[in-house]
């Protein structure tokens, strides 16, 4: 999977790069640039978001609020980039918004904001980091330095005044 | 269409005069608030002993701390003058600088805040580049970082203590330059005491205020504009374009906005850095809802000042605005309860100050710390110089702020994007894929600070810019992350021996 993840970012990388080279082309910036970038960044953002939440090759349910919030950005932005402008004789409000600003405002800028934080909470101890977690890692860690471990449990007293040197 | 280039440079802080708002209820207010910011100060000073405190707040901040400090070191002053102004120019295309807030804060938590914090448990990493010189095993790599941070450190200091020295004059009436000298000062005075601590503790205070400000100038705009529905009605009728998807940016300006402040927020030292910092780190799980959730809150006046300013205009009762970052303050004045303009003033002098405070800190670590370490020399007394570090930075770029002029506004410009494609690929993607070679990283970090300097400082000057829509910001945040793939795929032979096995622990956990 996370061979799959790095291409992604590679790949999107490369899309927002070539949307950017558009405008140095005779002309201006092509129609489709702004495709290929939403397309490019959307992409990008998702796939870094699970390359850093995969644990052991998987991102387990997170598979859910990341397909969404990739369908949110580019399903968004391609409706902002597809829609007519608004009337401004007879403009319909979304919510107090042209129907465009709507959908950036409260679908792109807000909608995410309903599901990735409490995705993040919600796998917190199965995806990120469970009780223990903290305790095994730094042991394992200071093992396959060849030490033993140096420092005592987090929250100890001890460990006060000891900040700022490596081992 | 806005060129691109002229708005990146309005994102930059304050530089122009803000109109004169001397009032006793505004000058008592902000009495009060420095007050209260220098008794934290102290008292942050008697808990500040060691090194680890005072760049690190010795891994001992709660929840909420990390959440209002992260917070206010993002915000700045420009959220408050800067942004609302930006609005007022551009429209809906100044939104995009803070539209992906809803996921960088989630996205942060999981690509940096756990390894982050691990890596302060198992190498006792106190900075940035401290991390991508374990990382790599490469003080090369940690020193580039180094430089880059204190390069767009001096240039993003310089042009908030400027913000600090105006919003000081416009509140108390006492000229620029003791503005911009009592500014720093009273921030020099608990920095170099109480360092990160008092800088965290100062952001809660900083943080809580403009979270309430926001929300009550929010209210103030929807009743002057007739709601959020009658404040459309009259722009579309006015300006059709300002509530358009991108304002009046093109839509690749716009998108490299929501780029550049999206992935490049992955960057920003004197955000990420704060996760070395929290005592408990399964407390992270409630991290990206809450700071989330107050970023979204603090960002109502951002939006909701720029567009009411602009509809208060097309009806007549507003004047067209010569300098568009006079909204707030003409706004405040008009428009709500003068004890709470006091609030939103000492709120703008509160975020100007919790910014750079925390780019004193990790300035100072960088020169303490990081360029040393990558001469293969370690400083003794780590706090002693960190205390000297963080005074000389703070001399400078107040002497910076003070006689430099348009230098200061060009610093500025460098600091995001400066930031973003120096950091992210080597320290967001690097601590995430076991393939990423030293080489890798010191070519993305030589990628984005040269394309970083080279192309802002001809454009500043007027020689050369890029067409419309593209950032040097943009471009070389997505070029530095290609370098980085390109150059570690060729030199995958070495990926195995620049990663120690305690570092690849902390990568897999």
């Amino acid at each position: 999977m996370k061979r799959g993840v790095l291409l992604a970012v590679v790949g999107s990388a490369l899309l927002i790069g070539v949307a950017y080279a558009s405008a140095f082309l005779p002309g201006g910036t092509p129609e489709w640039a702004p495709w290929l970038f939403v397309a490019g960044m959307s992409v990008m953002m998702v796939s870094t978001m699970a390359l850093g939440a995969a644990r052991e090759g998987s991102i387990g349910r997170l598979w859910i609020p990341f397909g969404l919030v990739l369908v949110i950005l580019m399903g968004g932005f391609g409706l902002v980039l597809a829609l007519p402008p608004a009337d401004p004789l007879d403009p319909a409000l979304w919510l107090g918004l042209p129907p465009r600003a709507a959908i950036v405002l409260y679908g792109i800028g807000f909608l995410p904001f309903l599901l990735v934080p409490v995705a993040y909470a919600a796998t917190f101890h199965e995806q990120t980091l469970g009780p223990g977690d903290l305790e095994r890692i730094r042991d394992e860690a200071l093992a396959a330095r060849g030490e033993m471990p140096l420092s005592p449990p987090v929250g100890s007293p001890d460990r006060r005044g000891r900040g700022g040197e490596r081992p | 269409m806005m060129l691109l280039p002229a708005a990146m440079a309005r994102m930059t802080p304050q530089v122009g005069e803000l109109p004169h708002v001397v009032e006793p209820t505004i000058v008592w207010v902000a009495v009060a608030y420095f007050v209260v910011v220098t008794a934290i100060g102290a008292w942050a000073t008697r808990q500040t002993r060691t090194a680890g405190d005072f760049f690190a707040a010795g891994k001992g901040i709660g929840l909420v701390a990390l959440t209002l400090s992260v917070m206010s070191a993002t915000l700045s002053g420009f959220a408050f003058i800067g942004g609302p102004g930006l609005v007022y120019s551009i429209g809906l295309g100044a939104m995009f600088i803070v539209l992906p807030a809803a996921l960088t804060n989630a996205m942060g938590a999981w690509v940096l805040a756990k390894r982050l914090r691990l890596m302060a448990e198992v190498r006792r990493t106190i900075t940035l580049p401290d991390v991508i010189g374990a990382r790599y095993r490469s003080p090369l790599a940690q020193g580039l970082a180094g430089v880059s941070i204190l390069v767009a450190v001096i240039g993003y200091m310089a042009t908030n203590i400027l913000a600090l020295g105006l919003v000081i004059d416009a509140v108390f009436g006492i000229g620029l330059t003791w503005g911009i000298w009592l500014g720093m000062g009273i921030t020099m005075a608990y920095a170099v005491g109480g360092g990160i601590v008092a800088g965290i503790y100062t952001d809660v205070f900083q943080g809580s205020l403009m979270a309430v400000a926001s929300v009550l100038v929010f209210l103030f705009t929807l009743k002057a504009g007739g709601g959020l529905g009658g404040i459309s009605t009259t722009i579309l009728e006015g300006d059709p374009g300002f509530l358009g998807p991108w304002g009046h940016l093109t839509p690749i300006a716009a998108l490299s906005f929501f780029f550049v402040f999206g992935m490049g927020s992955l960057g920003q030292p004197h955000v990420v850095h704060k996760f070395f910092m929290l005592r408990d780190p399964l407390k992270l799980r409630w991290y990206p809802l809450l700071t989330t959730t107050a970023l979204i809150v603090s960002m109502l006046l951002y939006f909701g000042v720029g567009v009411a300013v602009k509809s208060l205009e097309l009806q007549g009762e507003m004047a067209p605005l010569v300098n568009p970052d006079d909204a707030t303050p003409l706004f405040l004045l008009g428009y709500t309860p003068l004890i709470l303009a006091a609030l939103v003033f000492s709120g703008v002098a509160a975020a100007i100050m919790s910014t750079v405070n925390s780019f004193m800190n990790i300035g100072a670590a960088a020169m303490m710390h990081d360029v040393p370490v990558s001469l293969g020399r370690r400083v003794k007394n780590e706090l002693l110089w960190g205390r000297i570090c963080t005074v000389i930075i703070s001399v400078a770029a107040a002497l910076l702020a003070q006689h430099s002029g348009m230098l200061v506004a060009l610093l500025g410009v460098f600091g995001w994007g400066l930031f973003a494609s120096t950091l992210v690929p080597a320290v967001a993607i690097g601590m995430n894929w076991e393939g990423a070679t030293r080489a890798g990283a010191v070519a993305s970090i030589s990628t984005g600070l040269a394309i970083t300097l080279v192309f802002e400082t001809l454009a500043f000057f007027g020689f050369y810019s890029f067409p419309v829509g593209v950032t040097v910001s943009g471009l070389s945040l997505v070029l530095s992350i290609l370098v980085f793939f390109a150059v570690s795929h060729l030199t995958r032979d070495t990926a195995e021996s620049t990663l120690d096995p305690d570092i690849r622990v902390v990568m897999k956990a």
